[in-house]
């Protein structure tokens, strides 16, 4: 059996803030090269669905997989068993692809249902041309909204998704940059007081969120101190400056990171609500000599079905 | 000189008529007649071609009684030297003479030899249990098929399969659930070529399960050389041993009847308890040229 009629089950995963494997898109390629996505009901009857309790959406879409079985699960589903009539053996590949995950040990082969068995290969998902991304999962997905970076990313396109996590979209459960960096100036002495410290991350976040967008806020009060986020051109880069000022003390940071256009922060912000397409993918694209930019938002399921052939052609 | 009395594939009509018992059944019918001694046949010329568009088809939609009691009379008033009357019913018209036309059945059975016009299979639910029978074409007798999996289904369609001898009884949530996986695997292995989302399939252990349940049934079937599931091995925690099931779709059973068989027994909303089925898995119809649109 040639591997061009044998279907492949492309199944991309990701790990959630809790560190649970999800499914973020499932699909399928024909031995004609047909594509079909899944969850899609549309595929199994209706009788097929009676008298179980689970609905191929409920067992597909946004899927906790708690190990490989779950895996190879999942793709015995998308997969027709063999025909009856005919006797040949089938060998579907299992292409995994990770989205910010590392590969774990994974048999090479599993047994598929019918007979015969799965060839199972994992890589990282790659974008095509260079380009750099990172993944976005909205309201609708499991634990949302949250982001991860794809492999790849660089560490400025990384600075800018932790300048991100400060609107609401957290890359890791727990503390955020503003928080962490915060609290440590607190167990200093001198302003601020730990109590203070809630109060003078959301100003500083409000201002952030103000340039993020596109604007140029002024600087702020906030619990006796003096509040100024700006960002300003360095190079290919962005150089984020924070400062705190009290009457007789001032402190700084910065960080450097990816440019963004605010257009795309601000489709990005309005996707992280969508309650029916719980993934999308953020790009990251060189523009001349600036460095890597953030430029758009694409909701997963759709830029793999149309960009497939890119993605995926070409691979051992 | 031998006289063939073809009945068409398809259903018999009951019309109402000025008949004593007010209803006559009416049927698709062909007479031919053939000469041994030259072989040549030649459609029997009939009276009741009253349209043009009658004479335009061999076959002609007939009070049955009474053309059978007029081939009959010929028949026995010729005594040996008359004509041999030959009736190729199709089983499913057979079935239906019984019903519908005793008297004209016993008279096809006194005095003309009976033929199966076409093959067909015969699958019949009788307390609960299948019987399936198969009538080759052109002959009498039907013979009795074996098929381990319509047999299972039937089983499945009254309840869940019995324990094993083992053990005397099982519980009834163990036994739905096995009920319930034994005909999501039939469905997803035979009918549909796609698992259901309410089956689980477990690569580690090569075996299907239920995704939600108590008892935690689970199959493992086994394949002839051919791929062709033949037995599973059901084990449950309410089973103390593993439960052989035979699924061999049987040696002289095509697919398409398995198939067609498998469909009507997995479906509680068919009920009828009798199924015709040509080799094909189709329901016996008469080809395009069966002649006027009736």
């Amino acid at each position: 059996v040639t591997e061009s009629r044998c279907s492949s089950v492309f199944l991309y995963l990701t790990r959630d803030l809790g560190g649970r494997t999800q499914l973020a898109a499932a699909l399928e390629r024909g031995p004609e090269g047909e594509l079909w996505f899944a969850p899609d009901a549309g595929r199994i009857s209706s009788g097929d669905l009676r008298g179980t309790q689970a609905t191929l959406g409920g067992l597909l879409g946004a899927h906790a997989l708690e190990g490989p079985d779950d895996l190879v699960d999942v793709a015995a589903h998308l997969v027709e068993l063999p025909e009856l009539e005919s006797a040949t053996a089938r060998e579907p590949s299992l292409e995994l692809r990770l989205l910010g995950l590392e590969a774990e040990a994974l048999g090479a082969r599993w047994p598929a249902p019918g007979g015969g068995a799965f060839e199972v290969r994992a890589a990282p998902l790659r974008l095509p041309d260079g380009r750099q991304g990172a993944l976005l999962a909205s309201r609708g997905a499991p634990e949302g909204p949250w982001l991860r970076a794809l492999e790849g990313l660089e560490p400025e396109g990384r600075a800018l998704l932790e300048l991100l996590a400060e609107l609401g979209l957290p890359l890791v459960s727990g503390a955020t940059w503003l928080e962490r960096w915060l609290g440590e100036l607190a167990l200093e002495p001198g302003p601020p007081t730990p109590a203070e410290v809630p109060a003078l991350v959301d100003g500083l976040r409000a201002l952030l969120r103000g340039v993020l967008r596109g604007g140029n806020p002024g600087p702020q009060a906030v619990a006796g101190a003096e509040l100024a986020v700006c960002a300003e051109p360095a190079g290919a880069q962005l150089r984020w400056r924070f400062e705190l000022s009290w009457a007789d003390t001032e402190r700084a940071r910065e960080v450097i990171t990816a440019r963004f256009a605010a257009e795309a922060v601000a489709e990005l912000e309005a996707v992280a609500e969508a309650p029916h397409q719980p993934f999308w993918l953020l790009f990251f694209d060189r523009r001349g000599e600036l460095g890597s930019t953030l430029v758009g938002v694409v909701e997963l399921r759709r830029y793999l079905g149309e960009n497939l052939h890119l993605l995926e052609d070409g691979r051992p | 000189v031998t006289t063939m009395l073809e009945l068409a594939h398809g259903a018999l009509r009951a019309v109402p008529t000025d008949a004593l018992s007010g209803v006559e059944t009416f049927a698709l019918v062909r007479v031919t007649a053939e000469d041994p001694r030259t072989g040549r046949r030649a459609w029997v010329a009939h009276p009741a071609v009253t349209r043009l568009g009658d004479a335009r088809s061999e076959w002609r939609f007939e009070a049955l009684p009474a053309l059978v009691a007029g081939l009959v009379e010929v028949r026995l008033g010729g005594g040996f030297a008359g004509p041999q009357l030959e009736a190729h019913v199709p089983a499913e018209v057979q079935e239906q003479l019984r019903r519908l036309a005793p008297r004209t059945w016993q008279l096809l059975v006194q005095h003309t030899k009976l033929l199966q016009r076409d093959e067909s299979f015969q699958l019949e639910l009788r307390a609960g249990a299948l019987h399936l029978r198969f009538r080759p074409a052109g002959a009498d007798p039907a013979q009795t098929l074996a098929s381990p999996l319509l047999e299972l289904a039937a089983v499945l369609r009254a309840g869940p399969p019995g324990a094993p001898q083992s053990q005397s009884s099982w519980s009834a949530v163990g036994a739905a659930e096995a009920r319930a996986l034994l005909v999501e695997w039939l469905r997803a292995r035979w009918l549909h070529r796609r698992l259901p989302p309410g089956l689980r399939w477990l690569a580690p252990e090569d075996q299907f399960a239920l995704r939600r349940s108590s008892s935690e049934p689970r199959l493992r079937e086994r394949r002839n050389g051919d791929g062709v599931p033949t037995s599973l091995e059901l084990t449950s925690r309410d089973l103390t041993a593993p439960l052989d099931l035979d699924v061999a779709p049987g040696t002289a059973v095509p697919f398409d009847v398995a198939r067609a068989g498998l469909g009507w027994l997995l479906d509680p909303s068919r009920a009828e308890t009798m199924l015709f089925l040509d080799g094909a898995g189709r329901f016996p119809r008469e080809r395009a040229q069966a002649g006027p649109g009736l």
